[in-house]
């Protein structure tokens, strides 16, 4: 009967549809039971509200309008928010490209060449790229490309030094194809000691001079480089600690 | 781009519960209405929720014929809204307050009608319309149609229930729902508690 009582006699109560017993009955118990009391009060006004179509079509729509524009605003803040992340990621990514760049890569590396014992540009205080001059290699010295020049082939895979450096890798012959990295990695137990890396082409003329300072790897890029047979050898303090080859095919 | 309308229009427009009107209202009306309220002791949901039942007036309002403004649209409704807020915070907090005219035009002049609901109707409205929209669609969609006087075994077709006695259940218990969500609302607080205690629950 409690059940029953709470669950429909409230709106039975408001709908006028209980008997004079029942009303009786009801009105006793809602003089005990403050909730009671309350839950009919809000279902007489709630019985109001619901039968006003109007105000809450009226309500639905100031709700959407409201809904609508603050919904909008929230995602023009979204789209803002993620457009600035990736503007400033992009400015992020061209500086850290454009800083790793400058690290790494020995600007205009294969552009330049230059007889050897001609004197170099050096950028001291940093690791530097030295170019030997900005002058191309003649075609007539190119003609023979992969021969092999005497005086140096009896010096690769020699070096000095070896309690101070230690070369990891390459291999002293390699065979790469153009535009194919060749990774120098090394030990070098006195950073102090100033490192260059000389590549010759097979006249002996050096192609490249690059300055290894306090690094113990360094990519040489072979891009624009000319198929042929190039030695290279690391120097330190003037004096040639290791020397190998490498063939661009 | 928006389009701009005339006060008239406007009127018309919200006369008939038109959409676009009521979006154009909001865009236009409720920043002076935010405004007002972050500058006397409101916040932006206090904001929403005044220009929601200030809006709510106007439309009683401008149902009496004939309505004349004696004003422009804003200023008026600026007037009802800071008359609303006087009223809640009068109730609210019992603090003495002065209104500021944020718009740039004489204030107009404001007084409550009799057929006006009251500031504590206007928020007991949304206590019930945001309770109401929280029920299951198909609770919504019964007692709608039990409002509008559909008999049971129109509504037990309409709703494919087996029966009218299901129906008259289902009603009863959709209601009962709508109640307890009601009643559960600390909003409801400053209804009920003339009526009953809330320590039962």
């Amino acid at each position: 009967m409690e059940a029953e009582m709470s669950d429909d006699w409230i709106d039975r109560y408001n709908n006028d549809e209980l008997d004079e017993y029942e009303k009786a009955l009801f009105e006793n118990k809602m003089l005990a039971d403050p909730l009671l009391r309350s839950e009919v009060y809000i279902d007489a006004c709630l019985n109001r509200f619901l039968m006003d179509f109007e105000l809450q079509d009226l309500m639905k729509k100031i709700r959407a309008a409201s809904r609508k524009n603050s919904g909008g605003k929230w995602l023009l803040d979204i789209f803002l928010m993620i457009a600035s992340i990736l503007v400033l990621s992009s400015i992020f990514g061209v500086f850290y490209l454009v800083r790793s760049s400058a690290e790494t890569t020995p600007v205009g590396l294969p552009k330049y060449a230059g007889q050897e014992g001609q004197k170099v540009q050096v950028d001291s205080g940093k690791r530097n790229v030295i170019f030997p001059g900005d002058q191309r290699i003649p075609k007539d010295l190119t003609k023979n490309n992969f021969e092999s020049l005497a005086e140096y082939e009896v010096l690769v895979g020699t070096g000095s030094r070896s309690d101070q450096f230690k070369l990891i890798s390459p291999n002293v012959n390699v065979s790469i194809h153009i535009g194919t990295e060749i990774k120098f990695v090394w030990q070098s137990y006195n950073k102090q000691v100033p490192l260059y890396l000389v590549i010759l082409n097979n006249h002996g003329i050096t192609v490249s001079k690059v300055a290894l300072n306090q690094v113990s790897s360094f990519n040489l890029k072979t891009k624009g480089f000319k198929s042929g047979l190039y030695y290279w050898k690391m120097m330190a303090e003037e004096k040639m600690v290791v020397m190998g080859k490498f063939t661009v095919l | 781009m928006m389009f701009q309308y005339s006060d008239e229009d406007l009127i018309a427009g919200l006369r008939q519960r038109n959409s676009s009107y009521i979006d154009f209202l909001y865009q236009e009306f409720f920043p002076i209405v935010r405004h007002h309220l972050l500058h006397n002791s409101g916040t932006h949901q206090d904001g929403e929720d005044l220009f929601h039942d200030g809006l709510i007036v106007l439309y009683n309002r401008i149902q009496t014929e004939p309505f004349k403004l004696e004003c422009s649209l804003k200023t008026y409704f600026t007037a009802i809204c800071k008359n609303l807020w006087l009223q809640r915070l009068e109730r609210r907090y019992k603090l003495i307050y002065h209104a500021e005219c944020e718009v740039q035009e004489e204030p107009a002049e404001y007084v409550t009608e009799d057929h006006d609901p009251t500031e504590q109707n206007l928020e007991q409205q949304r206590l019930f319309h945001k309770n109401l929209m929280q029920l299951p669609v198909e609770c919504r969609r019964l007692l709608q149609l039990y409002c509008l006087k559909i008999p049971y075994r129109e509504i037990a077709k309409l709703l494919k229930y087996k029966d009218e006695v299901y129906v008259k259940t289902r009603k009863y218990s959709c209601k009962k729902m709508l109640r307890k969500k009601i009643i559960k609302d600390p909003e409801c607080d400053q209804f009920i508690k003339h009526h009953g205690s809330r320590n039962v629950r």
